[in-house]
């Protein structure tokens, strides 16, 4: 999983990150389709994307296993899952341990394939704890000389279902397809973005945070915005990296009532110091007992653990868009010649 | 995929197995007990999933189907009413040596055997069918099939209840199995005794449901009998 600090939409676009797009395998004029995700009637706050075709959202599956490499392979695995008529989206596949063991992982869209016991696709959408059974039991009788087992005696081989893709598919918002262009997405405009008139979905959209969410794994782009209701603070701490930092951390914060909504914890290196960034929301619902400055209790929390951690904190600004950038250079350098 | 496919599936599992099965043997013979025990790893998952799969072509590990024996020739009205009542009140399927069973092979033991297979409880209705003389003692005796079925039943531990008419000698029933599972009676007395018997064997069949429940290892042992050959009893023993 990886994600980016927030960001602001510069006419109703998003940036998408270089990394992002290299973890999720989606290139310049790429099509996402977007799908978004309602909670209640009021106006949507996340997106789910994904290049893979909303129609087969709801029978995308993850297949793992570690074979004793031989060549042949992944011809035999291939062949296997064409016979079943499903159909590969994703494969990467590598040697490990002085190329005796072979790590496959795909993504597998099982829309064609049906069974007696792990039934049609439609079957599959109204029962999501279907477990393929029948697929596993195949390929481990094709492969009962090659999986690799682990000692209590089953072999490294799992079959799990794209649960977000899943649950994205019980949206009842209509798909867009959306292309990447030159490292932007457009947020779709049949989405609600504002309530009432007073805003275009453009302007709600330009004045949200964004956050973006890579799930390499589900290979989905998570897009979601801060929810205006609750205030959210960025805060970098900077501690000594020992055993319980984040533990501490994370205990104050939930006395003082807030919700990590994200969580990246890395070391520095040559002065064992960990970096963590938290994106935290205050969770009380009487906005009375709010704090009304997010940025003084983080200050309060630093300050308590500085003996202990010797802690400091910062508030990394969401980063503007490439668009907002260009014309406030723009503005200074134009400005100074005007001086 | 179709009911061939299912048949497909548990086909390869047992070849897979049996090539298993050799090549772990000859793994031993060589010495090579690192590879027997890589081969017999890789057997008893093998062969967790094929008694897996063959209880699934069953419908379910313990399906809710009764095998009910009788004589065709004497005791048909007592099993119509069995019948009916198992379906009515208990709501079981009811199979018999008569009808035709998927892998049956064509012969009637096999049949028997298969209907007895898929089914989770018995019953017996031994009702006098000849009359054998031995020097100037005469005894009643049942059909020969329905001692058989009893006896297949009782080794393949199934759930097991007689009802015996009181005419049939007690040489043919009162040795070969408990005295719990008896229930003798009169053509007055029949429905009485068979609706104690159907309560009793019904409850047998929920305390094994229970049991199934609260056992979570899968049973790999059963299997042993069915190798293509006489395997050495040391090659079954736990962590040989």
């Amino acid at each position: 999983m990886i994600f980016t600090s927030g960001q602001q939409a510069a006419e109703g676009r998003l940036a998408v990150p270089y990394f992002l797009r290299a973890a999720l395998g989606v290139h310049d004029e790429a099509i996402l389709n977007v799908v978004p995700l309602a909670n209640g009637p009021g106006p949507i706050s996340e997106f789910i994307a994904s290049d893979v075709s909303s129609h087969s959202w709801h029978d995308i599956w993850r297949l793992e296993a570690t074979f004793i490499d031989r060549p042949g392979i992944i011809a035999s695995l291939a062949s296997l899952l064409k016979h079943h008529s499903i159909g590969i989206l994703r494969t990467r596949c590598t040697v490990a341990n002085h190329v005796e063991s072979l790590h496959v992982n795909m993504n597998l869209d099982l829309t064609s394939y049906s069974s007696d016991y792990d039934g049609n696709t439609q079957s599959r959408k109204e029962n999501p704890m279907i477990p393929l059974a029948e697929l596993k039991a195949w390929i481990s009788a094709e492969f009962a000389l090659d999986l690799d087992f682990l000692a209590p005696g089953q072999p490294l081989l799992s079959i799990r279902r794209n649960h977000a893709l899943l649950r994205a598919s019980h949206s009842t918002s209509a798909a867009a397809t959306v292309p990447i262009t030159r490292g932007f997405l457009h947020i779709p405009e049949n989405t609600i973005l504002a309530k009432g008139a007073q805003h275009t979905n453009q302007q709600a959209a330009d004045s949200s945070v964004w956050y973006l969410v890579a799930d390499e794994d589900q290979m989905i782009l998570h897009i979601y915005r801060a929810l205006p209701r609750a205030p959210i603070v960025h805060a970098r701490f900077n501690c000594d990296d020992s055993v319980g930092t984040l533990a501490l951390l994370a205990s104050e914060f939930r006395r003082k009532r807030l919700n990590i909504l994200q969580c990246y914890l890395r070391p520095q290196g040559r002065h064992n110091r960990s970096i963590i960034d938290f994106l935290l929301q205050h969770t009380r619902k009487k906005p009375s007992r709010v704090p009304k400055d997010l940025k003084e209790l983080m200050i309060k929390v630093a300050t308590k653990f500085d003996k202990r951690l010797n802690c400091k904190v910062s508030f990394p600004v969401p980063r503007k868009s490439r668009s907002q950038r260009w014309h406030q250079r723009m503005d200074a350098l134009w400005g100074e010649e005007a001086k | 995929m179709t009911k061939n496919d299912q048949d497909d599936l548990i086909h390869r599992l047992e070849i897979v197995k049996e090539k298993l099965t050799l090549d772990a043997i000859q793994a031993f013979h060589r010495g090579n007990l690192a590879g027997k025990l890589n081969l017999q790893v890789r057997r008893d998952y093998i062969l967790h999933l094929l008694n897996q799969f063959r209880q699934r072509s069953e419908g379910t590990p313990l399906p809710r189907r009764a095998f009910l024996s009788y004589s065709s020739e004497t005791g048909r009205d007592y099993a119509d009413y069995v019948k009916e009542k198992l379906k009515a009140n208990h709501k079981f399927d009811v199979t018999t040596g008569f009808e035709p069973q998927r892998g049956d092979e064509g012969n009637v033991l096999s049949r028997v055997l298969a209907g007895l297979n898929r089914s989770s409880i018995f019953i017996g209705i031994l009702t006098k069918e000849y009359d054998i003389t031995s020097g100037s003692n005469v005894t009643a005796a049942p059909s020969v099939w329905t001692v058989e079925e009893k006896g297949m039943a009782l080794a393949l531990r199934l759930p097991v209840v007689l009802l015996i008419d009181e005419a049939v000698a007690a040489d043919y029933w009162r040795k070969t199995t408990p005295a719990n599972v008896h229930h003798s009676f009169t053509k007055e007395t029949f429905e009485k005794r068979a609706d104690e018997a159907m309560l009793q064997l019904v409850q047998n069949f929920e305390a094994r449901i229970d049991q199934y429940l609260r056992s979570s290892r899968p049973d790999t042992s059963s299997d042993s009998t069915q190798l293509p050959f006489r395997a050495p009893s040391y090659f079954f023993e736990a962590g040989a």
